[in-house]
């Protein structure tokens, strides 16, 4: 039975982030970091705390799933998450509304202006 | 020293949260590098140290479990939300405590303790009490004058007495007395011929006014 992504949506600038991150491969906390900062082209900053707090609640949710194996040669410390199916079709859904939202922006703003 | 500070901000949080992330929030602190980096990771971990504890009320019904892998495990901060039970409990171990920690005080108040002390017996030396061969043997009786409004102390002052009948014929009564008020004289009964050294005894200055 497919869940309804509806109410996952809008989501958070740091949940969408997180998303996206995760749609390419799994990755550790660090590397989710790492990789939000070259999306945002270091404009947005993600700290381990509101990183965390964030996939515990899509962690939650059953947005994104925790990987039991890692790499040996590791840092045993770390931790691997992958988007689940139901993440990967909110992200989805969610990039289809601000397509939408782009569209109408741009379609109002390349409109001329009425006179009154 | 941001490493220890960071580690308690992680040990602070709540159980579930620090069980399942506290070990990668240190593994991301300790990749990270430059002291402003490291700031910025310790003021994140306060931020969500806040966040968990304020935001996330979910976690405090939480009650994390007691084993470990079979073996039973021992925390401090393992329960985060207390029951009645046990808040009644430690109020009234509190209370028991307190009073016993009041009993005894006043128990010691009320029942002193005295220590006999032995009053210092001071022997001075025979050298001190003997007289140097040829000195006139003579007593040194401290004394108060008056000059001008000023008490002055004299040491070394030969015997008020004495000096008052050796310099004047009509000494006043009880100026050896034992009295500190009757032993005050003015400065004037006293000759100052008489006065040895070591008293900072001036002569009465005398003022004169230009008219």
């Amino acid at each position: 039975m497919k869940k309804e992504v509806s109410p996952f949506l809008p989501l958070s600038p740091a949940t969408l982030h997180i998303l996206l991150s995760l749609a390419g491969e799994e990755m550790h906390g660090y590397a989710i970091m790492q990789e939000v900062q070259r999306q945002s082209e270091g404009k947005y900053k993600l700290g381990p705390g509101t990183l965390y707090d964030n996939l515990q609640k899509l962690m939650d949710r059953g947005l994104v799933e925790e990987l039991g194996r890692r790499p040996e040669d590791d840092d045993p410390r770390r931790r691997y998450y992958k988007l689940s199916s139901l993440g990967r079709g909110v992200l989805t859904a969610e990039i289809a509304r601000l397509e939408d939202v782009v569209r109408e922006g741009k379609l109002r703003l390349q409109a001329k202006p009425r006179r009154a | 020293m941001f490493r220890h500070l960071y580690h308690f901000v992680v040990l602070a949080h709540p159980a579930s949260f620090r069980q399942r992330f506290g070990e990668e929030m240190l593994s991301i602190f300790d990749q990270s590098e430059g002291k402003l980096s490291r700031v910025g990771l310790l003021a994140d971990g306060v931020v969500s140290l806040l966040r968990q504890w304020a935001l996330r009320p979910d976690f405090l019904q939480e009650t994390a479990a007691s084993t470990v892998g079979g073996e039973p495990h021992f925390y401090t901060f393992e329960k985060e939300k207390l029951n009645t039970a046990t808040l009644v409990y430690g109020a009234l171990l509190s209370a028991l405590v307190l009073n016993g920690v009041c009993w005894t005080m006043g128990y010691a108040w009320n029942h002193p303790t005295y220590i006999a002390l032995r009053r210092p017996v001071i022997i001075p030396p025979l050298a001190w009490s003997s007289t140097p061969a040829g000195a006139a043997k003579s007593v040194v009786m401290p004394a108060l004058c008056t000059d001008q409004g000023r008490v002055i102390l004299m040491f070394n002052a030969p015997g008020i007495s004495s000096a008052a009948v050796a310099g004047n014929t009509d000494p006043k009564p009880n100026v050896t007395g034992g009295s500190l008020e009757s032993s005050v004289v003015p400065c004037s009964d006293i000759p100052h011929n008489r006065v040895q050294t070591g008293a900072p005894v001036s002569a009465p200055r005398k003022t004169s006014r230009k008219n």
